[in-house]
């Protein structure tokens, strides 16, 4: 097999075009965002949040079928009141943010399920919302490619307010940043982005795009910045090679580029020079302990 | 007084007794399909409730606590069978239902398996698109409700002839209809793997987007070699499915510019008011979009 086949034959289809375009676009404003999921320890938000936007896709499912538009906006209520919610909780109340998320999320799936047991008929919903990366098409595109540039706007206008309030919340509130304000645009672009995602790509390719690249970057970076571009560059290589694997292995698409960041990932966790497992066990470190 | 009392008592609680022995049996089934059949067959003598409802998917169907005390409470429960209701055999060995439990699709002859990889053979479990096999359903129905209501025996007789007769016309309609089809365009791409039964009785090659279940996904290359197809063999028309989302198939339509046959019933039949709301409504909707959509022009 020549490099070309192994490379370029394959995206002599316009689907495979489609959908790595749509996993690249999706995987930069993965990449940005994951990293500060990352670091203000919401990894988990984005499994959470495929499970509470249930409620919401059945409601719009009743008031409008199975258009997808309909589906899209019922999703991307249901998130943000989840995700926005907790937020709130989190600040109104002792209870913390993720408490407070995993406590809605679950209320919300648990409303969804009992909503959708109710409606006349019970097709697979989620099945109607959460697509395939090989069944993008036009519209799936363009929304990818809003979504993107909007995210990547976002991290470069409000870049400095990011980085204080991923940091340092409370040295940001002090030198008069509005750091609720920040946090709720942040969560309401996350949320934006898992729904976009999750509606073009399907769940399982979301949730490794959200994640795997920035915790990997994580183990490689020690500034901000770097893990931001490293994160993004290992989400478009991931969709990539992923997407080159399903169609050469036969593998299911969007299985096959988590297993390819997953694969990152691994290598990072074990050889990251700084903060890998094998440093750690050669310097003669015991593993950190939890605090 | 009193004993004209006594009597009147003794008259309703016999008149009550005698209704209780004629109360129809209560038949749960788990397939459109075979609520169909159930009612066509038992008539009057059954009451018959479907617990997956028309226009639902059966592969992604769950039975809520009242599906399972209907199970549970029910004189006979039929299911498709053939490994369709994952759920049915740890339910059998849980809730201990009072009647019997008949998976009808495992009593069809000639049953299709596909070999799979490390594993013994997948067996197709859309035996409906068979005709021939609803018929069989038909009898083996017929059978299970004499068991229970042997005094019943002429009745269920009578309407499984009269159901059979039905099926028979069916049959003879849709051989008619793809008659009109050269054998070189009984190609038919679908969501998934579904229509083999079909493609066994008229002679139809089936290429499913994805597997026998609604639930496996697809991968680039098997996608890749849909679209070579349809371009090699200049294929008429490729087909969505109601429970199906059909974002896969559009792309093979974006892809190559054949045409959008429309959507197939797949998995049972359609709700209420739908143009598939019976078995043989189903059936023709189908076999004229297959016809209408692949028939050169």
């Amino acid at each position: 097999m020549s490099l070309h086949d192994l490379l370029v034959a394959p995206f002599a289809y316009e689907f495979m075009r489609r959908g790595l375009l749509a996993a690249a676009l999706l995987g930069v404003s993965g990449g940005l965002l994951g990293c500060v999921l990352v670091l203000r320890r919401l990894a988990l938000m984005g499994d959470a949040l495929s499970h509470s936007l249930l409620p919401g896709i059945a409601a719009a499912w009743l008031l409008f079928g199975t258009s997808t538009t309909a589906l899209f906006f019922g999703g991307l209520v249901a998130g943000l009141l989840t995700a926005l919610g907790s937020a709130l909780l989190s600040r109104l109340t002792r209870v913390k943010e993720d408490a407070a998320f995993g406590s809605l999320f679950i209320v919300f799936f648990g409303a969804g399920v009992a909503l959708i047991s109710k409606l006349p008929t019970r097709i697979s919903l989620a099945d109607f919302l959460f697509g395939n990366v090989l069944g993008v098409g036009p519209d799936g595109l363009l929304l990818a490619a809003v979504v993107c540039a909007v995210t990547v706007a976002a991290f470069v206008i409000f870049f400095r307010s990011i980085l204080l309030e991923t940091f340092d919340p409370v040295f940001h509130r002090a030198t008069g940043g509005r750091g609720g304000l920040v946090h709720m645009a942040f969560l309401t672009l996350t949320v934006l982005n898992l729904v976009a995602a999750m509606q073009t790509m399907g769940v399982v390719l979301s949730l490794g795009l959200f994640l795997l690249p920035a915790v990997s970057a994580y183990l490689w970076c020690d500034r901000f910045r770097s893990m931001l571009v490293l994160s993004v560059v290992l989400a478009v290589a991931g969709s990539w090679v992923g997407i080159l694997l399903s169609f050469h292995a036969g593998l299911a698409s969007g299985a096959a580029v988590v297993l390819c960041l997953g694969a990152v990932f691994l290598a990072s966790v074990l050889l990251s020079p700084k903060y890998g497992a094998l440093a750690a066990l050669r310097r003669g470190h015991r593993p950190r302990r939890f605090t | 007084m009193r004993r004209a009392l006594h009597r009147a008592g003794l008259a309703l609680l016999l008149l009550g007794g005698g209704r209780l022995a004629a109360a129809p049996l209560r038949v749960v089934t788990l397939s459109t399909v075979l609520t169909e059949v159930a009612a066509a067959v038992g008539g009057d003598a059954v009451a018959v409730a479907g617990l997956v409802r028309p226009g639902v998917d059966p592969h992604t169907f769950n039975p809520s606590p009242a599906d399972v005390r209907a199970m549970v409470d029910a004189d006979l429960v039929l299911a498709s069978g053939l490994d369709l209701e994952g759920y049915l055999d740890r339910l059998v060995a849980g809730a201990g239902p009072r009647g019997r439990v008949v998976a009808v699709g495992d009593r069809m002859p000639d049953i299709l398996a596909l070999p799979r990889a490390g594993g013994p053979p997948e067996r197709d479990p859309h035996w409906w698109q068979s005709i021939g096999n609803v018929a069989v359903a038909a009898e083996v129905v017929r059978a299970e409700l004499t068991r229970e209501r042997p005094a019943q025996a002429p009745l269920f007789q009578r309407n499984a002839d009269t159901y059979r007769a039905q099926l028979a016309g069916l049959q003879a309609w849709a051989a008619a209809e793809v008659a009109r089809l050269p054998a070189g365009r009984r190609e038919l791409v679908t969501s998934h793997d579904a229509f083999g039964y079909f493609a066994r009785d008229f002679g139809f090659t089936v290429h499913p987007v994805s597997g026998l279940s609604t639930e496996a996904e697809a991968d680039g290359r098997h996608m890749a070699d849909l679209v070579d197809l349809i371009r090699r063999d200049r294929i008429g028309a490729v087909f969505i499915e109601s429970s199906v989302n059909p974002s896969l198939v559009e792309n093979l339509v974006r892809e190559t510019g054949v045409r959008l046959g429309g959507t197939l019933y797949a998995d049972g039949l359609g709700p209420p008011g739908s143009d598939a709301d019976t078995y043989a409504a189903m059936y023709r909707h189908n076999v004229a979009a297959i016809v209408g959509a692949l028939l050169p022009r």
